[in-house]
């Protein structure tokens, strides 16, 4: 590389060889870096592969379609449709709760508050990020539950016309784990860091188009949706695609308040569902042999779904970076 | 059946010193982290350590030579077994250390009277066809009582658990045909929610009116919860308490293994007399340590824990092993070295 670097030296010859030598151990320590963090993600999915082909092996039953989980039976027969279903329905329902009112924190912090206020509200979002997960679980279980039962009934007597929140056993009468639960704890977890990425992100739109906007009679609301919102948008979407993983990879606090089952459940208000991860959680500890590589296998799944949501994420921001310089 | 306390006395608990570390069994956490101090104070110089990993996790680490001795609510399998075997350089022996009931807490407002449940009603209750705390079924085993028509709200581990499978044991044992959910660490519950852990459970019931759950008794007293008496193969209904839960086992606790090994096996069918649903809990050893230090620490602390140990047993919620069975696990010390 120290060719390719030359030309641009070339006019300040004396100091040039100095330069290059500074530079590149620096070089080196981030290629290092790169190639550490490379070599990891590979050596987790082949550790996750080669723990799960014994149990794939050994399972009598579709490990895609199966809807239980009984591993260490004879025959082992187990399947991860409904945790995989779980997971996608939980963290979808957690950033519907939870992006709306992020991206509005963001843009109060960045556009409406005093300045001394919006300070104080940036640190107590970015304190909430640091509330480990198992504290928000038990919250769940012992304060959040006992109060949330009121609002599920209510849900469920008048909008239980909606398939979702219908509830025909009559569950919502007492405290239901459901995913709905569930949900609520994920989109307080996930909150914080949509919140943050998109506070930042709003910060960076161009203050000569702001100005222009105001400049041209717009109300303060008006000039943060068009000048503010549209670039933002594929930075937003990057910061809600990170809460999703987080959403997707959440262990403690799920298995904490999430009133499992091994059943596709559309009825979020009624008790049951599971994820991937809530699930190798309540079942490593006593799992046999084929129970942990068949829980293995399911963290493959979650492996490969977190993948995909990275990917989907790049690509969308990929998609978005050219628009917001052609809009400049 | 009378409770080994007495004879515990008379036991000589040498000390020993160094470090050693036990994992496994949540169940019998309590216990090993009260034996650990109390042995601790009288030892000056020994320290023993006592994770609650789950008993398969700790089965696995004594496989892995990662830990010195194991908690375990269930006997090892063959596989488990080899592996245990040659991380210890020498056969791996089972002994009963502890002994405790499952009991069926339940919370029903407006309920003096404690509730009485056989094995059947409570088949017809933690499989969904009993909704109601005044279904026929529960009213026939609580005659006198007035039952309120509280609908029943069934929680159960939602995580794998040693004390599932004592419950869905003893089911499988009394329930008869009214039981179709086998037993297991885990079963697939046809009603009701899963909480995670002991404490799950119980916090779901004291948070529901006409909750009930299977858990520890522990967490019955934690939590100002009632308890059922249950009734299994016996003739009546007894309520849990230490005293009953080591008479039971007394009845329908039989040794398995050979030599110094003392698996063994639980016939709820047998236990005829005391709280019907009770269980032991084992510690696993290496019968020769490969270290002579570790084994002299090991052989001192379980034979602390087996005799003047038992006297925390009510105090924690545990019940002291029978005296027969005591007599048994201190012969089996004797040859770990």
């Amino acid at each position: 590389m120290s060719q390719a670097l030359a030309p641009l030296n070339a006019p300040d010859m004396v100091s040039a060889p100095r330069r290059v030598r500074r530079v590149e151990p620096f070089r080196g320590i981030t290629l290092a870096a790169a190639l550490v963090t490379l070599a990891i993600l590979l050596a987790i999915a082949v550790f996750l592969v080669s723990k799960a082909i014994p149990a794939l092996r050994a399972d009598t039953a579709s490990f895609l379609s199966t809807r239980a989980w009984q591993p260490d039976a004879t025959p082992p027969v187990f399947g991860v449709a409904a945790l995989a279903f779980g997971t996608v329905l939980s963290s979808a329902l957690a950033l519907t709760m939870a992006v709306p009112v992020a991206v509005g924190v963001a843009i109060f912090i960045v556009e409406y508050a005093p300045k001394r206020l919006a300070n104080w509200l940036g640190y107590a979002v970015d304190l909430l990020a640091a509330v480990p997960s198992v504290v928000f679980g038990l919250w769940g279980v012992y304060v959040l539950i006992p109060h949330i039962t009121g609002f599920q009934r209510w849900l469920a007597n008048w909008f239980g016309w909606i398939p979702l929140f219908s509830d025909p056993d009559g569950h919502t009468q007492t405290a239901s784990r459901s995913i709905f639960v569930a949900a609520v704890v994920l989109a307080i977890m996930v909150l914080p860091i949509v919140a943050a990425v998109s506070r930042e992100v709003l910060r960076q739109a161009d203050p000569a188009l702001k100005e222009a906007a105001l400049a041209l009679g717009a109300t303060r609301w008006e000039m943060v949706r068009t000048a503010v919102l549209p670039p933002s948008r594929s930075g937003i979407t990057g910061g809600v695609m990170l809460g999703l993983g987080r959403a997707l990879g959440e262990t403690i606090a799920v298995a904490l308040v999430l009133g499992t089952s091994f059943s596709i459940n559309w009825h979020i208000l009624t008790p049951g569902g599971n994820t991937i991860a809530a699930n190798i959680a309540n079942y490593f500890a006593e799992a046999g042999p084929t129970g942990r590589s068949a829980l293995i296998a399911t963290g493959l799944v979650l492996f490969a779904m977190t993948l995909f949501v990275n990917t989907i994420a790049r690509a969308v921001i990929y998609r978005g970076a050219p628009r917001r310089r052609v809009g400049r | 059946m009378s409770p080994s306390v007495g004879a515990a006395g008379s036991a000589p608990s040498s000390c020993a010193t160094g470090t050693v570390s036990g994992a496994g069994s949540t169940f019998q956490q309590n216990m090993e982290t009260q034996w650990a101090k109390d042995f601790g104070g009288e030892c000056a110089g020994a320290q023993i350590n006592y994770q609650g990993v789950g008993s398969g996790a700790g089965i696995q680490q004594l496989g892995a030579g990662t830990i010195d001795f194991a908690g375990s609510d269930v006997t090892m399998k063959d596989a488990e077994r080899a592996a245990a075997n040659a991380a210890c350089g020498s056969t791996a022996i089972t002994l009963p250390v502890t002994a405790g009931g499952i009991a069926i807490i339940y919370n029903l407002k407006g309920l003096g009277a404690p509730v009485n449940l056989n094995a059947i009603t409570l088949a017809g209750i933690f499989q969904g066809k009993i909704k109601k705390w005044n279904d026929p079924a529960i009213a026939a085993d609580n005659s006198g009582v007035r039952m309120p028509a509280t609908p029943i709200t069934v929680f159960y581990r939602s995580d794998a658990s040693g004390t599932t499978q004592v419950f869905t044991g003893f089911e499988k044992a009394l329930g008869g045909s009214a039981w179709t959910l086998g037993s297991g660490k885990t079963v697939p519950w046809p009603t009701g929610q899963g909480a995670k852990g002991s404490d799950g459970v119980t916090a779901g019931v004291a948070q529901t009116d006409g909750g009930i759950t299977y858990a520890e008794v522990s967490f019955a007293k934690s939590n100002n919860l009632p308890t059922a008496s249950v009734k299994g193969a016996g003739s009546g209904f007894a309520a849990i308490s230490a005293g009953s839960v080591s008479t039971a086992i007394a009845a329908g606790f039989t040794v398995t293994g050979t030599g110094n090994d003392l698996a063994g096996s639980l016939d709820f069918t047998k236990m005829t007399d005391g709280y019907p649903i009770s269980t032991v809990s084992y510690a696993i050893v290496c019968s020769k340590y490969k270290d002579a230090a570790k084994g002299k620490l090991v052989k001192a602390f379980l034979a602390y824990a087996i005799t003047d140990g038992q006297a925390v047993a009510n105090g924690l919620g545990f019940a002291p092993v029978p005296s027969e069975l005591v007599t048994k696990v201190r012969l089996s010390l004797a040859a770990v070295s």
